[in-house]
C-alpha cells in the first residue's frame, strides 16, 4: 500500500509548479493587505518551514505574516496549544493588531481553538484541509490515527490526566474548545478538496462557517493556486475593515 | 553509497550535459529523491519525529525539482537562466543508477539504518552543488522563489545528523556523524 505522503506527493508537485506560474502567486489581481497580521500553522508532521511560500506571499500581498515557532507538529495538540497561547501573547505584547490565523489540516484546528479561547486577539479563522468534523474516525486516514496514537504514551508521561489524548473525548483544554461554536466576532473560513485522500472533505465542512471547495490533494493544498485565491478573497472580505497597529508597515 | 552501487555505477555517459539537457536530468533527480524520501515518510511514519523529518526533504526536494523544471520549460514567467551550465555526464548517471537502486531497496523494504545511510550517501552526493549551481546560473534566488535556499547546504545535514544521533543503530554510520 502506497502511503498517504507518496500517494499525494505529484498532486503536490503540480499545485507548486502551477502556482508558481499563476498570476495570483505574483499577487496580479488580487486586493492587497494594509500591513494586517496573519498568523499560520502548520499541519500534523509538518512545521513553519512548510508555509514559509505562503508567508512570502502573504508579505508580498501587503500583509505581516507571522510563524508560529512550530518546528514538528507531532505534540499533544494541547501542548501545542499552550506554545501557540504564548505566540499569541507576544503577538499582542507587539500590538501587532487583531490576528487572522491560518491553519493547515490538524494546524487548522490549533487556528480553531485560537479563536474559540482568544476572541479578543483573533478575528478570523481559515482551516485549510482541516477534520473540523472528528466524530467519526474514518474521516482522516488510518496511517494519521495510527502515527497519532503512537505518541499518546509520551504525552501521556507528561501529563497521565489526559487518557484519550487525541481524541474528543480527552478531557483537556484543545478537545474540549477547539471543536467549540466560535464566539461571536470570529468568523472561520473552511477550504478543502473532495479530493483530499487524508481528510474526508465532508468532516472539513462547517456549519457555521464559509465553506469553499478547491480540487486537489491534501499535501498540495499548502501550495494551491485555488486555495491561495479563496485566501486571499477571504482576506479581503473578512479583513479589509481590520485596522492594524504600531507595527504595521 | 547503496549496496551494490558502486558495481552499478559504471553506467557511463561520459558527454557533458549542457544547459537544457542538464536542467532536465537534474530535476529528474530531485523529484526522484523526493520521491525516495516521500517514500521513507510513510514507510516509517510510526516513528514520527523521522516521518516528520524525511516529509520535510521531500516537500523541499520537490520543491528544487519544479524550480529547475520551470527552468528547463519556460513555465513561470519572468524566471530564467542566466550563465551556462555543465554537469559531468557520468557523474549524473551514477547519480541516476544510485537513486533507482535506493529507490528499489526502499520498496523492497529498508531497515532505518538503511534508510538513513541512503539519506546520508545522497545529501552528501554532487546532487546539492549542482542544484547551488543551477541557482547561481539563474535568476531564482533574485526572484525569492526558493524558500530553503541554504547557501551553505548545512540545515539538510544539521536535521540528518540530529535523526541520526536520535535513531541509527549502526556504529558505523553513528560514527560517520561523529557521535
Amino acid at each position: 500500500m502506497r502511503g498517504p505522503l507518496l500517494t499525494s506527493y505529484p498532486d503536490y508537485l503540480a499545485q507548486l509548479a502551477r502556482l508558481l506560474a499563476d498570476p495570483v502567486y505574483r499577487g496580479d489581481g488580487v486586493v492587497s493587505g494594509k500591513g494586517q497580521a496573519v498568523l499560520l500553522i502548520p499541519g500534523f508532521l509538518a512545521g513553519d518551514w512548510s508555509l514559509l511560500r505562503m508567508a512570502g506571499w502573504l508579505n508580498r500581498l501587503g500583509y505581516r505574516s507571522y510563524v508560529s515557532g512550530i518546528d514538528w507538529n507531532i505534540d499533544c495538540p494541547n501542548a501545542t496549544a499552550t506554545t501557540l497561547q504564548w505566540r499569541l501573547e507576544q503577538l499582542t505584547t507587539e500590538s501587532v493588531g487583531p490576528l487572522t490565523v491560518i491553519g493547515h489540516s490538524l494546524g487548522g484546528l490549533l487556528a480553531r481553538f485560537l479563536g474559540a479561547n482568544f476572541p479578543a486577539q483573533v478575528h478570523h479563522v481559515i482551516a485549510l484541509g482541516s477534520p473540523l468534523d472528528v466524530s467519526s474516525p474514518d474521516h482522516v486516514h488510518p496511517m494519521v490515527h495510527a502515527a497519532f496514537r503512537l505518541l499518546t504514551p509520551l504525552r501521556q508521561r507528561g501529563n497521565p490526566a489526559f487518557r484519550s489524548c487525541g481524541s474528543t473525548t480527552c478531557t483537556c483544554r484543545f478537545a474540549k474548545t477547539a471543536f467549540a461554536r466560535l464566539p461571536s466576532g470570529v468568523s472561520l473560513t473552511s477550504i478543502f478538496s473532495k479530493q483530499d485522500a487524508i481528510v474526508d472533505w465532508q468532516a472539513s465542512v462547517d456549519p457555521d462557517g464559509e465553506n469553499i471547495a478547491v480540487s486537489g490533494g491534501h499535501m498540495g493544498l499548502i501550495v494551491n493556486r485555488e486555495v491561495y485565491r479563496a485566501v486571499a478573497a477571504t482576506l479581503a472580505s473578512h479583513v479589509a475593515d481590520v485596522s492594524p497597529t504600531s507595527n504595521a508597515p | 553509497m547503496c549496496p551494490e552501487q558502486q558495481a552499478k555505477s559504471t553506467t557511463a555517459d561520459p558527454a557533458t550535459l549542457r544547459d537544457r539537457l542538464a536542467l532536465a536530468r537534474h530535476a529528474q533527480l530531485e523529484k526522484d529523491i523526493g520521491e525516495l524520501y516521500a517514500l521513507f515518510a510513510d514507510t516509517f511514519r510510526n516513528w514520527p519525529e523521522l516521518a516528520a523529518f524525511w516529509t520535510r526533504m521531500a516537500l523541499e526536494e520537490g520543491e528544487h525539482a519544479v524550480l529547475v523544471q520551470a527552468l528547463y520549460d519556460g513555465s513561470v514567467p519572468d524566471i530564467a537562466q542566466t550563465a551556462s551550465i555543465e554537469f559531468p555526464g557520468r557523474v549524473v548517471a551514477t547519480l541516476e543508477a544510485q537513486i533507482q537502486d535506493c529507490k528499489r531497496q526502499a520498496h523492497a523494504g529498508v531497515s532505518i539504518d538503511e534508510a538513513l545511510q541512503m539519506t546520508w550517501d545522497l545529501e552528501h552526493s554532487e546532487i546539492n552543488a549542482f542544484y547551488d549551481r543551477i541557482l547561481a546560473s539563474s535568476n531564482l534566488v533574485e526572484l525569492g522563489l526558493p524558500t530553503t535556499f541554504d547557501p551553505e547546504g548545512t540545515q539538510h545535514l544539521r536535521l540528518l545528523r540530529d535523526m541520526i544521533r536520535q535513531f541509527a543503530t549502526d556504529e558505523h554510520l553513528r560514527r560517520a556523524v561523529g557521535t
